[in-house]
C-alpha cells in the first residue's frame, strides 16, 4: 500500500462556473447565466485517477477548463499544491506563478483532429510546449526529447516529420499525449481522451495512458461519459449532474453499490455484450431529458426525472453527504441501512 | 417465402487520389420480415458505405456501385429506374441517420419535414398531411402541436432523433436503416431511443437493420450480427453466437478489447494492436493479417471467404477458425 499524504495534489471548494446569456446584436443585455458548474467540491489526491463522469451539459468538461484556468471560475477555490488558481484581487496569481503552474498540469483533449494544428508538423507541435516555458533552449536537444516523447506514447521517433492529416486518429491522440508530457507535468486534465477513437484503437490509448501514469507517477481527472472506460481506470469517481456532483465514492463502491438515483438508471443505461443478459434484463429507461441549465429545476436538480422524488426534493438542495467512509450522496432519500 | 431484403455479392468503389478503393467489396446478407439484423464495424469497415448502398444514395463521383443485387421483396432495387427508386427511398424503406442535426432540414420546421414525405409519396394534401403528422405521440413526443411547429434547432438531440424516426415512420415502411442511431446521444437517451425503437418496430412488425460501432447496444436488440472489416463481412451469425463464440479472430479482439461493467474489472485491457489497413492499398491477403495474433502464411496467400462454423447460419471468414474453435472452446 502506498503511504496516502496528508494534504491532497488539488482541492476543488465550493466551485461556480456562470456564463452569461444575453440577448440583442447591438448592445448584448445579460438576460440570465448558464450555471455550467454550481458549488462542486472535491480532492485528487497524489497519484491518484479521479473520474468525473456524466451526460453532456453536466458542467464536467468546464470543471476541467477552470482547474486549467481556461475559464476564470465565478466563485469558488481550486488550490493546486497549496497555491488558489482561482484567487482574484491582491491574492490573484501573478502571471509568473501561473505559467508555472502551468508546466506542472497539463491536458489532453477529446477531439485528436480539432485539438492538432493542421499546418504544424507533429514534432514543431510537441516542441511548442518546451519552447514557450523556455526549457530545453538548444534546439538539437528539443529534437531529441520529441523522439524520445514519440517512442514513449509507441510512435515511431521519424513521426516528428509528418502532420495529422498524414496520421490516424489514435496516432493523433497518441501525439496529444505526447504533447502534454513534454513539461513533464504531475497532473494531467484527461478530457475525454477515448471518446473519439474507435473501439480498438481506444484500447490501445487507455494502456498508454495507464502505463504513463505507472512510469511517471501522474495524477489524472479523467473526464469522460463512457462509465466501463471510468471503472477500468479510475481509483475514485465523482458523477455530476447539472452542474453538481451527485455522488463520490471509490470505484468499487461506486459501481458495485450505487446510492443516487441518477448514478442508478445512468448505470442500468449501459448496455452489456451479451445477448441473453441484456434480453432477460428488465430495464426501464430513466425519464425526461435533462434540463436546461439555464433555467434549473427548484431544490434537487435532478427531482423532475427522480423515480424516489418526494416532496421536500421539489425545494429543498440535498448537499453531500458522507453516508459511509468516503462515499458522498446529495440525496435524503438515501438510507444506508435500506436494501439496496 | 423470399426474405425481405436479399443482398447479394453487393461492391462499392470510391476512386480516390489514393487510388480504387473498395469500401464495400462482395458483401452479401439477408433480412426477414421484422426482423432486427445488426452491422458491426469500426470506421471505415463499410457499414455506413453499404447500407447507403442499399438505397442508392451514394455520390458518383467519386462513388459507384459496381456490382451486386439489392432485393427487396424479389424486386432488385439496382435495377429500378431512378422514379421508382425514389418512392423506394422514405415509402419501402426508412432511413434514420447518426446525425439528427445535420440530416434534418434547419429552415423548416418539423411538421413541415413530416409532411413533406407524406406529399412525396402519397400525394397526400397538406391539410391531410397535418393530421397524420400528428401522430408525433408515436415516438414519445409529447406535446405535439407545439413541437411541429419548431425547428430542429430549437430542439434536444434525443428529440431530434425522435423526428428523424417519426420521419422515417411515416409512410409504414417495411425496413428501417438505421446508421448508428444513437452514437451522439447520451447514455439514458440512447436506452430511451432504443427501447423506442424496439417497442416500435415490434408492434407494427418492421424490420430493422441497425448501424453500430459499438457490440454493447445491439445485443439487447438483434437477432443476427453482421462483423465487417475492411469492406467484407468477416462473421455473421445469430448474436448469441456472435458474443458467446465469436469464431473469426477480429470479432474475438473486438469483443476482448472493450471493459465491461457486468464483469470484474480488469488489471490490463487487451486491444486490437496495430491500425485499420488503408483500403487503397490491401494486397490479396486477409485484410486483418497484421493485426491478427493467429496469423500464419496461408492467410497472405488469399482472402479466406465466409464458411459454416458450428451452429446453423454462424460462418467466419479465417483459415482457422476451426482451430480457434478448438482453442478458444465457448467461452472467447
Amino acid at each position: 500500500m502506498t503511504v496516502v499524504p496528508l494534504h491532497p495534489l488539488l482541492e476543488v471548494k465550493g466551485l461556480c462556473m456562470y456564463f452569461p446569456v444575453t440577448e440583442g446584436l447591438l448592445t448584448r443585455r445579460r438576460v440570465g447565466e448558464v450555471k455550467a458548474v454550481d458549488g462542486v467540491d472535491f480532492a485528487v489526491r497524489r497519484g491518484e485517477t479521479l473520474g468525473l463522469v456524466g451526460e453532456s451539459g453536466c458542467g464536467k468538461t468546464t470543471t476541467g477548463r477552470c482547474i486549467l484556468r481556461l475559464e476564470r471560475p465565478t466563485a469558488g477555490e481550486i488550490i493546486y499544491d497549496g497555491v488558489d488558481l482561482a484567487a482574484s484581487g491582491r491574492k490573484q496569481l501573478r502571471r509568473n506563478d501561473l505559467l508555472a503552474l502551468r508546466r506542472r498540469i497539463q491536458v489532453i483533449f477529446q477531439d485528436p483532429y480539432s485539438s492538432l494544428n493542421p499546418r504544424m508538423t507533429v514534432g514543431a507541435m510537441i516542441e511548442e510546449p518546451m519552447r514557450v516555458h523556455g526549457i530545453e533552449p538548444d534546439a538539437v536537444r528539443r529534437g531529441v526529447r520529441v523522439g524520445e516523447l514519440l517512442s514513449i506514447c509507441g510512435l515511431n521517433p521519424n513521426f516528428a516529420d509528418r502532420y495529422p492529416h498524414e496520421m490516424s486518429g489514435g496516432q493523433r491522440q497518441r501525439v496529444g499525449i505526447a504533447r502534454a508530457l513534454a513539461l513533464n507535468p504531475e497532473f494531467i486534465v484527461c478530457d475525454e481522451p477515448v471518446s473519439a477513437l474507435d473501439v480498438s484503437i481506444q484500447a490501445q490509448v487507455i494502456n498508454l495512458l495507464e502505463d504513463l501514469r505507472e512510469q511517471f507517477g501522474l495524477t489524472y481527472l479523467f473526464i469522460a461519459h463512457d462509465l466501463s472506460v471510468v471503472r477500468h481506470l479510475c481509483q475514485r469517481v465523482a458523477v455530476m449532474y447539472l452542474g453538481r456532483i451527485v455522488e463520490m465514492a471509490d470505484s468499487d463502491t461506486l459501481f458495485g453499490s450505487p446510492l443516487h438515483p441518477y448514478t442508478r438508471a445512468l448505470l442500468a443505461a449501459v448496455p452489456v455484450p451479451d445477448p441473453p443478459i441484456e434480453r432477460t434484463r428488465t430495464f426501464r429507461p430513466v425519464q425526461g431529458e435533462v434540463p436546461s441549465p439555464i433555467n434549473p429545476p427548484s431544490g434537487c436538480v435532478f427531482h423532475p426525472r427522480c423515480p424516489i422524488a418526494v416532496e421536500s426534493c421539489t425545494h429543498t438542495r440535498h448537499k453531500p453527504r458522507e453516508v459511509r467512509r468516503g462515499h458522498v450522496v446529495a440525496c435524503s432519500q438515501i438510507q444506508l441501512d435500506s436494501p439496496k | 417465402m423470399p426474405p425481405l431484403l436479399d443482398i447479394r455479392d453487393l461492391h462499392t468503389e470510391f476512386r480516390t487520389s489514393a487510388g480504387v478503393v473498395r469500401a464495400v467489396d462482395g458483401i452479401s446478407y439477408t433480412v426477414e420480415a421484422g426482423e432486427t439484423v445488426a452491422i458491426v464495424g469500426e470506421s471505415g469497415s463499410g457499414k455506413s458505405v453499404g447500407a447507403l448502398s442499399i438505397l442508392r444514395l451514394i455520390p458518383d463521383p467519386p462513388g459507384r456501385i459496381t456490382g451486386g443485387e439489392v432485393l427487396l421483396s424479389g424486386r432488385d432495387l439496382m435495377k429500378l429506374p431512378p422514379e421508382a427508386m425514389r418512392r423506394v427511398r422514405g415509402g419501402e424503406i426508412g432511413m434514420v441517420f447518426q446525425e439528427p442535426m445535420t440530416s434534418l432540414n434547419p429552415v423548416l420546421t418539423v411538421g413541415r419535414q413530416i409532411t413533406e414525405v407524406l406529399e412525396q409519396h402519397r400525394g397526400a394534401t397538406q391539410a391531410a398531411a397535418r393530421q397524420r403528422a400528428e401522430q408525433l405521440g408515436l415516438v414519445g413526443i409529447a406535446d405535439a402541436a407545439r413541437r411541429l411547429k419548431q425547428y430542429p434547432h430549437q430542439l434536444s438531440g434525443g428529440m431530434r432523433q425522435r423526428i428523424m424516426i417519426a420521419i422515417a415512420l411515416t409512410c409504414d415502411p417495411k425496413l428501417i436503416i438505421a446508421d448508428e442511431p444513437t452514437t451522439a446521444l447520451d447514455v439514458t437517451i440512447q436506452a430511451q431511443i432504443l427501447e423506442m425503437m424496439k417497442e416500435l418496430t415490434r408492434r407494427l412488425d418492421i424490420a430493422l437493420i441497425i448501424i453500430t460501432h459499438n457490440l454493447g447496444v445491439v445485443a439487447r436488440y438483434a437477432s443476427r450480427v453482421n462483423v465487417m472489416y475492411a469492406g467484407r463481412i468477416v462473421e455473421a451469425g445469430p448474436a448469441v453466437a456472435i458474443y458467446h463464440t465469436p469464431r473469426h479472430p477480429y470479432t474475438i479482439a473486438l469483443l476482448r478489447s472493450v471493459p465491461r461493467l457486468d464483469l470484474p474489472r480488469q488489471t490490463r485491457l487487451d486491444p486490437v494492436e496495430g491500425q485499420p489497413p488503408d483500403l487503397a492499398r490491401l494486397d490479396h491477403g486477409c485484410a486483418f493479417r497484421p493485426r491478427c495474433r493467429f496469423a500464419v502464411a496461408v492467410c497472405a496467400g488469399a482472402r479466406p471467404v465466409l464458411t459454416p462454423v458450428g451452429e446453423a447460419g454462424h460462418v467466419a471468414a479465417c483459415f482457422r477458425a476451426h482451430e480457434i474453435a478448438a482453442e478458444t472452446g465457448d467461452a472467447a
